[in-house]
């Protein structure tokens, strides 16, 4: 009597243990879509592009990219992470990827990683 | 958790095997190789999978955005430091005076001013491959002059 209880028990352990790998699996498929870095390429290509648009000469606007950084290729080198040619801002932080978005401020603007700083870009919008 | 499944029904049709220890590992594997209980997983792994990729494969959409701040910079453009109309700004020196530089996918028009693709102006409200939005300018002199400005998807993968 006390054997078959045990194996209930032992059935219902490794029932819902496989219940939580399988959850598991779907979480860790969720955020590495979700917090991957063609997602975090996109969003700061676009939020830079749209500060520019909304910039006037002369600024010098500081963002935080500590995130993006993490999810960086390795060797990779910080300072070719975001580049601005031609009214168009290129966000790279893999070798084979990268996000443009183009803008329509007519500036020229330079980017630079800030060393000293923690994990920042600066966004130099020039006359 | 007997109840899960239907009685009866088992992996690979063992409902005429003998009593005994055949029978016990049996009931073990129905428990947790079933084929229901696999579709139910794949069900929900499926739509999970689909939801997730439906979500984050279409680009952040910042057209409005975009739209609001072509109005702004136009509006800020427009009026002089009095609040009044610059009158010296007409559609040949526009994008110039303003400091735009407008591709193929923007579009803004105020009064006789109106440059950029004028096609886009035509998808106004019809569906979802351009922003339209439209804003009323008070100046002093002039009175209200409506901006529109015009966005379309301009991603560069």
């Amino acid at each position: 009597m006390r054997n078959k209880k045990a194996n209930i028990l032992t059935e219902n352990i490794i029932f819902i243990i496989l219940n939580l790998i399988f959850l598991s699996i779907l979480i860790l498929f969720v955020f590495s879509k979700a917090g991957g870095a063609a997602v975090l390429e996109e969003k700061y290509a676009k939020q830079i592009a749209l500060t520019i648009d909304g910039a006037k000469s002369l600024m010098e606007i500081t963002l935080n990219m500590e995130d993006a950084f993490k999810k960086m290729d390795d060797g990779w080198n910080k300072d070719d992470v975001v580049v601005i040619k031609d009214n168009v801002v290129t966000v790279k932080l893999r070798e084979k990827g990268g996000y443009s978005y183009s803008f329509f401020n007519d500036v020229n603007v330079d980017s630079v990683y800030d060393k000293k700083g923690e994990g920042g870009y600066v966004i130099i919008v020039n006359e | 958790m007997n109840n899960l499944y239907p009685k009866g029904h088992t992996l690979a049709g063992h409902e005429n095997l003998q009593a005994g220890e055949k029978v016990m590992r049996n009931k073990k594997g129905e428990k947790y190789l079933s084929v229901y209980w696999f579709a139910i997983l794949a069900i929900v792994a499926v739509g999970i999978v689909a939801m997730v990729l439906v979500f984050y494969g279409k680009p952040y959409d910042v057209r409005e955005i975009e739209a609001n701040v072509m109005i702004n910079k136009i509006a800020d453009c427009l009026s002089d430091s009095e609040g009044n109309l610059r009158v010296e700004i007409n559609n040949e020196n526009v994008l110039q005076e303003c400091g735009f530089v407008l591709s193929d996918d923007f579009y803004f028009e105020v009064g006789e001013i109106k440059q950029g693709n004028s096609n886009l102006k035509d998808s106004c409200g019809k569906g979802e491959s351009v922003v339209c939005v439209d804003k009323n300018l008070y100046l002093l002199d002039v009175g209200e002059i409506k901006i529109l400005s015009v966005v379309r998807e301009h991603e560069n993968k």
